[in-house]
């Protein structure tokens, strides 16, 4: 079955909402009711980590029974939520759909080279093995899958949902992978003095404009350390020490949190490396001998 | 007309910066740390140009415990020099101008202003998210500059367009030579070429009511700050009191009607609780009551907005522009 007759099937059920994305070209996450179901779609476009919505405004309380389109990174977000007792499980009805990677629009529309922003309905995006094949207007691009991939999903460790009620397409055999902490690696064999100066060069660019923190589905506090006033933990002015505070806060709440789905370095205007920074986190937790965060799957109802 | 062999172009840089704190573009920000031949190329920066005039931070005064002193933040005497702002983010700051000096004054903004010179720079080559001809500019809009450059292939041809402008030329007069008829003919063909580049679309605000349901959008917004932070336009700030243990500081920054925070009441009632009222609020404000106090939209088209939404909200989207 495809992604709208699962989702016809599920509003059927009783489901009111489902949270999935929309669009060919121009793609964004929408809230569709049943009689929006032909609207959901699914390609490699499809950046976003939907399950931030269900923490917002107390969405998840409002309505009885909402489907939430997940990828496989998307997928270990709602089993960290529910071991927080973020929501109850038989709220969510998890649409789980394997990936074969994710791919900023950006990247190509550059490699395109058109000047326009091109229509839902004369757009194509899809991969075909190795290959994202592009057709726009007839004209057809391909492109390698490593030039073009995402970074985040050339270490992917889970293509496949670890957790869904229903599955759209079929699982993707792929070897197994494992984060190596390259980066991170990288980073810690410079000396101290070099790192502080790395990262103080990025900490300088900071707009405290809070995308970070808005678009993270694990930072959910209903009122934030940042937003205090009495006592004011972190100050408003914009300067390199506030913002080093501001950013290591976010970084201790997340440890052994995190769960890698780098979407709060992908909105970041300034392009600071924030998964550079909770990978650092999370390997130091792990160093520390506690257990990755991944729980026993739980598949199905 | 004048013009610069772009051979010359450091030269240039290195002889006003003997009199300017020279500011130009790098990809980020308008820096004084910049790259001469990079900056003449970057179409804009990720940040716009009004930080130079209304700081994100920006000091009041300062005051101790132990004395009875208060400092108040001394006035600017060196002078900044914008090299090569485009046309938005000029516009951008004349469109700040309206705001801060409406009813009274705002000394620290228009001291900032008094004291920085814009050398414009005809925008040749606009991005895909550009909609500057919507909202009635042009790429080579000149208002509220003091000298108006076209790059053209190797030179680079000014035109003074005010006092101000005539001594910064003057200045640097010994690196100038007169703009050959040709040059001045392509920098119009050049203008033009670029105007046509920019997709126009036709606004329609009437659909900005107040039920309308164009604001569903904002069941996706983030209700971060990028979009006002951003903005060549956005000027809500707050002022707060930053105390140390002996002195502190009054500060001004900038302050995003996306954040719920923004409206919250001492009481606890917040007015603007969700992220629709917040959006509605932020779009009729550019384009309703902005209109109807200025007559003219606060946007510049620059497209930042539009560019770096997380969740890929369109202002065009929302004014019906497809």
């Amino acid at each position: 079955m495809d992604l709208v007759e699962v989702a016809k099937k599920l509003f059927d059920e009783g489901v009111e909402v489902i949270i999935g994305y929309q669009g060919n070209f121009n793609v964004k996450p929408i809230f569709a009711k049943a009689n929006e179901v032909d609207k959901l779609t699914f390609n490699p476009l499809c950046i976003y980590n939907l399950t931030n919505y269900l923490t917002m405004e107390g969405f998840v309380d409002k309505v009885d029974k909402i489907g939430v389109v997940v990828k496989g990174c998307d997928s270990k977000t709602i089993l960290q939520l529910l071991d927080e007792n973020a929501f109850s499980r038989d709220k969510i009805v998890v649409i789980g759909i394997p990936c074969n990677g994710v791919i900023d629009v950006n990247k190509i529309v550059e490699e395109i080279g058109e000047f326009r922003e091109f229509k839902d309905n004369e757009f194509k995006i899809k991969w075909e093995g190795d290959e994202l094949v592009v057709e726009v207007n007839g004209k057809s691009y391909k492109f390698p899958k490593d030039k073009i991939l995402l970074e985040k999903c050339k270490v992917c460790e889970t293509p496949n949902p670890v957790v869904y009620d229903v599955l759209v397409g079929n699982l993707i055999q792929q070897p197994h992978r494992k984060e190596e902490f390259k980066a991170v690696k990288e980073i810690e064999s410079l000396s101290l003095e070099q790192r502080w100066e790395f990262w103080i060069k990025e900490f300088e660019k900071c707009i405290r404009c809070y995308a970070c923190r808005n678009v993270c589905p694990l930072c959910y506090c209903e009122s934030c350390v940042l937003e205090r006033l009495e006592p004011e933990f972190v100050r408003r002015a914009v300067r390199l020490d506030e913002n080093i505070a501001y950013h290591l806060i976010r970084a201790y709440h997340l440890a052994n949190r995190c769960v890698g789905c780098g979407e709060c370095e992908r909105v970041c205007p300034v392009n600071l490396p924030l998964s550079l920074l909770n990978k650092k986190v999370a390997k130091e937790v792990k160093d520390l001998g506690f257990s990755e965060f991944l729980k026993p799957i739980e598949v199905g109802r | 007309m004048k013009a610069l062999d772009k051979a010359n172009l450091d030269k240039f840089v290195e002889l006003l910066s003997e009199e300017f704190n020279v500011y130009s573009i790098t990809d980020t920000d308008f820096s004084t740390d910049f790259d001469n031949n990079k900056a003449l190329e970057i179409l804009k920066p990720i940040k716009s140009a009004k930080e130079i005039v209304f700081p994100q931070t920006e000091p009041l005064f300062k005051f101790d415990l132990v004395g009875k002193e208060i400092v108040v933040n001394e006035k600017q005497n060196s002078t900044n020099l914008m090299l090569w702002i485009k046309p938005c983010d000029v516009r951008g700051i004349n469109i700040l101008k309206k705001v801060f000096e409406k009813d009274v004054k705002d000394v620290y903004f228009a001291n900032k202003l008094n004291n920085t010179i814009f050398v414009g720079l005809a925008c040749n080559n606009p991005s895909r998210n550009c909609f500057c001809t919507s909202v009635s500019i042009t790429p080579y809009y000149k208002e509220g500059m003091d000298v108006f450059a076209t790059s053209v292939n190797g030179a680079i041809i000014f035109e003074a367009l005010t006092e101000k402008g005539k001594e910064v030329l003057e200045k640097v007069n010994s690196l100038l030579r007169d703009a050959t008829k040709d040059e001045v003919e392509k920098a119009k063909e050049i203008h033009l070429q670029a105007e046509n580049k920019v997709r126009r679309y036709n606004f329609n605000t009437s659909r900005l009511t107040w039920d309308s349901d164009v604001w569903r959008i904002s069941e996706i917004c983030l209700s971060c700050g990028i979009c006002t932070y951003l903005c060549p336009t956005c000027h809500c700030f707050d002022i707060i009191d930053e105390n140390y243990v002996y002195e502190g500081e009054r500060i001004r920054i900038w302050d995003s009607c996306m954040y719920s925070e923004y409206t919250l009441q001492a009481s606890g009632h917040n007015p603007r609780a969700y992220r629709l009222q917040r959006l509605r609020n932020r779009i009729m404000h550019k384009f309703v009551w902005f209109k109807e106090m200025f007559d003219e939209y606060a946007c510049t088209g620059c497209g930042r907005c539009v560019s770096y939404c997380p969740v890929n909200i369109s202002l065009i989207e929302i004014l019906g522009g497809v």
